[in-house]
């Protein structure tokens, strides 16, 4: 009980502390929002009417109490440019954002597991140079760059996948998988360091004098357990892909909470943007909240002390 | 179904490791040993750390997988053919099968993440029985041989005290009512109360079983306690094998004297205990001629130089010693 | 004349829980342990893992005080001590564990760590040399090895090391927890020998904690057995081993196998 207070204790202070630093963030860049919203040819009493709309006239301190106020009672406020719901545009947008990120992790675990155990136990061997020689080049190339590549070769040239736009499955595995390569790279070698250091400890002579398949000794002995550190990364991996499906979003002009954050930055809309950052940073916080209780359910060793 | 003829027999045992760094030495952890056991005897291996006594339990199923290098040499015979000759497939049917083993701390020994049932259960898969229903029955009928409740098939080990992890790991180890058990200092981590209960454990099933056990231990008092016969090991080879009232009451070489000399005794309050002077030799680097002969009292000029033979010294149950200076016509009693 | 040190009714309470237990609960590490040790004696502390019997050496010393109940030694009662009194009576009293690769810094030379022990002692810079020498040889080891860093030593040369920096201190009384549980026979009985001839030379007072009776015996003018954080037997070591009042004394007497080879071998 006491370690989920703390934990929801912790998700708290870390969302008002993003809320803080994206409301002194977006107010220290330059440009305002009315002179957006006006238009090049405004007349000085139209800005002032507009700011005064918005409420940029008031003293920075209000604002900032005022933001605080609405936000914990979950309402984001409205979009200057639109003048719809923050929220509204956020959570229309973020399924698309969301499963990017889980397709991209998804694919970085299901290429990252195999490989790294296959490393692991053959290890100095050409399969694991091979593999060693992907991970290089894996967490080298940038994900846009792959995105841009993949997109070149499947969509223009072969015409396999839809070049751009959303509207399905197809749409979204091009990025996905520019997504997840880098992420595998780097799974890989988690897992591989993680069975290598595994397959040493003592259960596992245990294993091989009782006579155990070589098989099993690998899957059902070392790979549960290598596996731990692989969970611990995860909610932090997650993250990564989150910042990165933002960007591949531009890539494949996916209308994602990317697009929506970076039209919002262009147009200084500050709920917007404020309300953008905010929701990505509680997603961030949920998904390691679950990874934590996921790990504590899946060690008997946590489970129990 | 005992077939007491049935026989382990180590002969000329070598195990090297390579060198950990290029350009430093290869690890001699065994040169040379030789043991055998028979159905129905526990058979100790003593010695001090490093005396190569854990290498030689991890060589006989051939434990240390082929990536650390290790080069094995000699013959590991058992019911008269070489293990060592055996396919891998061949090899791993005899793993926990006829030959089981049994290691030091029972908490390291087993996986962390499974629960005992399983642990105790794939030994059953791997050799016997697949069918769920009497796999778990059977699982139940060693827990309860051992002395432990049912419930233990549900739990993890790390609910378990030292105690039940080693009788956790005996389980195992006689799931296939196997021919032969490698005990690897079975009882050092634990309480004395609790060894006690293991030593009688291991004792009873050895009888119920008609098991050869090769007992592994640095500690005197306990091989005393459930061996028949004792060997002594010294940097990587045997230095002193006999029965064991035999080895305790005259020791022939200067090592095993030492050794015995060194244990404190409630009875000896005050007198000084027999101390070897210097420490065992690494296995990297060890002396020329007789091993000992730098940390020997009686050393002569013939030690250094040459490495003395196994010779016989009579006894009921042959009584053997490597050493230059044992007395001309020294018989043990 | 009253003992170097007497423990009256020392208690050592913990509080466990947390995390995802429900309620704290209080744990007796230590309960209501009395026991005096002569000057230049030896008490045995004898007990099974999980008996308290390192909380209570560690409350002995006040490295980790007391919950209630009282300590003196050499007439001083380190709870009315603070700061610099009390690190005086320290210097007087030292520990040496079981743990003999944790216990020295890998990275200083043999030299080092007895200088750092020498500075705390106040012993003058121009004496370190000599008496780094002489506490050297008087845990028989050879003074050219103060060059060294002890990761190249066994673990009984790391053990004298321990040894000579705590006798760097003029200890009069030392606290021996488990300090040869870790070595080899052969190296324990090279400890042993030692500990004994110290003794004997300084006049030293020491409590000697281990799990093995049969150690405890062969070192020991009185014993007291520990269980559960009490003590359920206490006395001089023959009366502890012929009488054995308490049953667990007698388990623990019957499950300590007599290795009596040498006993029965010299008359």
């Amino acid at each position: 009980m006491f370690f989920l207070l703390r934990r929801i204790g912790r998700l708290i202070l870390t969302v008002l502390m993003v809320a803080s630093l994206v409301f002194i963030i977006v107010r220290v860049i330059p440009g305002d929002p009315a002179l957006v919203i006006a238009g090049v040819d405004a007349k000085p009493a139209d800005i002032v009417a507009i700011r005064a709309k918005l409420g940029t006239d008031r003293p920075l301190s209000v604002q900032y109490g005022d933001w605080l106020w609405h936000l914990v009672r979950l309402d984001f406020g409205t979009s200057f440019s639109s003048g719809e719901s923050v929220s509204h545009l956020i959570l229309d947008r973020f399924p698309l954002t969301m499963s990017l990120a889980l397709f991209g992790f998804l694919i970085a675990v299901v290429v990252a597991v195999p490989l790294g155990v296959v490393s692991a136990v053959r290890r100095w061997s050409a399969v694991d140079y091979t593999v060693m020689a992907y991970t290089q080049i894996g967490l080298a190339i940038p994900a846009f760059w792959l995105g841009i590549i993949l997109l070149l070769f499947f969509s223009v040239w072969l015409h396999l996948f839809p070049l751009f736009g959303s509207g399905g499955f197809s749409h979204l595995v091009l990025p996905s998988i520019a997504l997840g390569v880098g992420r595998s790279a780097l799974l890989i070698r988690i897992v591989r360091g993680a069975m290598i250091e595994e397959l040493q400890r003592d259960y596992i002579t245990t294993a091989r004098a009782k006579g155990l398949a070589e098989s099993r000794i690998v899957l059902r002995h070392a790979l549960p357990n290598a596996l731990f550190p692989v969970l611990t990364v995860a909610g932090i991996q997650f993250g990564y892909l989150l910042g990165g499906a933002i960007i591949i979003e531009q890539v494949f002009s996916l209308p994602g909470i990317g697009r929506l954050l970076l039209q919002a930055i262009s147009a200084r809309d500050f709920p917007l943007i404020q309300g953008g950052v905010i929701f990505v940073a509680i997603v961030f916080s949920l998904v390691n909240f679950a990874v934590d209780v996921l790990y504590s359910v899946a060690n008997p060793k946590v489970r129990v002390r | 179904m005992t077939r007491p003829e049935v026989k382990l027999e180590i002969r000329n045992l070598s195990v090297r490791f390579p060198p950990l760094t290029s350009g430093g030495r290869a690890s001699c952890a065994v040169r040379g040993m030789s043991i055998s056991i028979s159905r129905g005897e526990v058979h100790a291996l003593v010695g001090e750390s490093g005396s190569g006594k854990s290498v030689t339990a991890r060589s006989i199923l051939r434990l240390d997988s082929a990536d650390t290098g290790v080069e094995i040499r000699g013959e590991v015979l058992y019911d008269g053919s070489d293990i060592y000759h055996l396919r891998e497939d061949e090899l791993r049917s005899l793993r926990g099968d006829r030959i089981a083993m049994v290691f030091q701390e029972p908490t390291r020994y087993l996986n962390p993440s499974l629960r005992i049932g399983e642990q105790i259960g794939e030994v059953i898969e791997a050799h016997m029985e697949r069918k769920p229903a009497q796999v778990r029955a059977r699982v139940m009928t060693l827990l309860d041989e051992v002395g432990l409740p049912s419930r233990v098939a549900r739990q993890y080990p790390h609910q378990l005290s030292g105690g039940m992890s080693q009788r956790v790991m005996i389980a195992m180890a006689l799931t296939c009512e196997p021919d032969f058990l490698i005990a690897d200092e079975p009882t050092t981590s634990l309480d004395v109360t609790i060894q006690k209960q293991i030593l009688a454990l291991l004792a009873r099933l050895r009888v119920q079983y008609g098991m050869g056990v090769l007992f592994i231990s640095h500690d005197l008092a306990v091989v005393e306690s459930i061996a028949q016969r004792i060997s002594v090991m010294y940097a990587g080879r045997i230095v002193e094998s006999g029965g064991t009232g035999e080895i305790l009451a005259s020791p022939l070489h200067p090592y095993t004297q030492a050794l015995i000399g060194a244990v404190p005794e409630a009875g000896r309050r005050g007198s000084r205990l027999v101390v070897i002077p210097g420490r065992p030799p690494d296995s990297r680097n060890i002396p020329p001629g007789c091993a000992f002969h730098p940390r020997c009292p009686l050393a002569g000029e013939v030690c250094s130089r040459v490495d003395p033979e196994m010779r016989s010294y009579g006894g009921q149950v042959p009584h053997t010693a490597a050493c230059h200076m044992i007395r001309a016509g020294a018989t043990s009693s | 004349m009253s003992a170097f040190v007497e423990v009256r009714n020392l208690t050592k309470r913990y509080v466990s829980g947390g995390l995802l237990r429900r309620r704290e609960e209080e744990v007796l590490a230590v309960d209501a342990v009395s026991f005096d040790i002569r000057k230049g004696t030896t008490l045995g502390l004898v007990g099974e893992s999980g008996c308290g019997k390192t909380t209570l050496a560690r409350a002995v010393l006040y490295l980790d005080p007391p919950s209630s109940g009282s300590v003196s030694i050499a007439g001083i009662d380190p709870a009315r001590l603070g700061g610099r009194r009390l690190r005086e009576l320290r210097r007087r009293a030292q520990l040496i564990f079981q743990d003999v690769n944790g216990a020295l810094d890998p990275r200083m030379t043999v030299r080092r760590s007895l200088e750092e022990a020498l500075l705390n002692r106040g012993v003058p810079r121009s004496r370190w040399t000599e008496r780094t020498r002489e506490l050297l040889e008087l845990v028989g080891l050879d003074p050219e090895l103060a060059r060294i860093r002890p990761g190249l030593f066994s673990g009984g040369q790391r053990q004298r090391v321990v040894v000579a920096r705590a006798l760097a201190m003029e200890p009069e009384f030392l606290v021996l927890d488990e300090p040869v549980s870790s070595l080899d026979v052969s190296i324990q009985a090279q400890i042993l020998n030692l500990l004994g001839d110290l003794q004997r030379s300084l006049g030293l007072t020491y409590l000697f904690i281990s799990h093995n009776l049969n150690l405890v015996s062969y070192l020991s003018d009185e014993i007291a057995v520990m269980k559960d954080g009490k003590i359920v037997e206490n006395g001089s070591t023959h009366e502890v081993l012929t009488n054995r009042v308490h049953p667990y004394t007698k388990e623990l007497f019957d499950a300590s196998l007599q290795f009596a080879a040498n006993t029965r071998r010299e008359p």
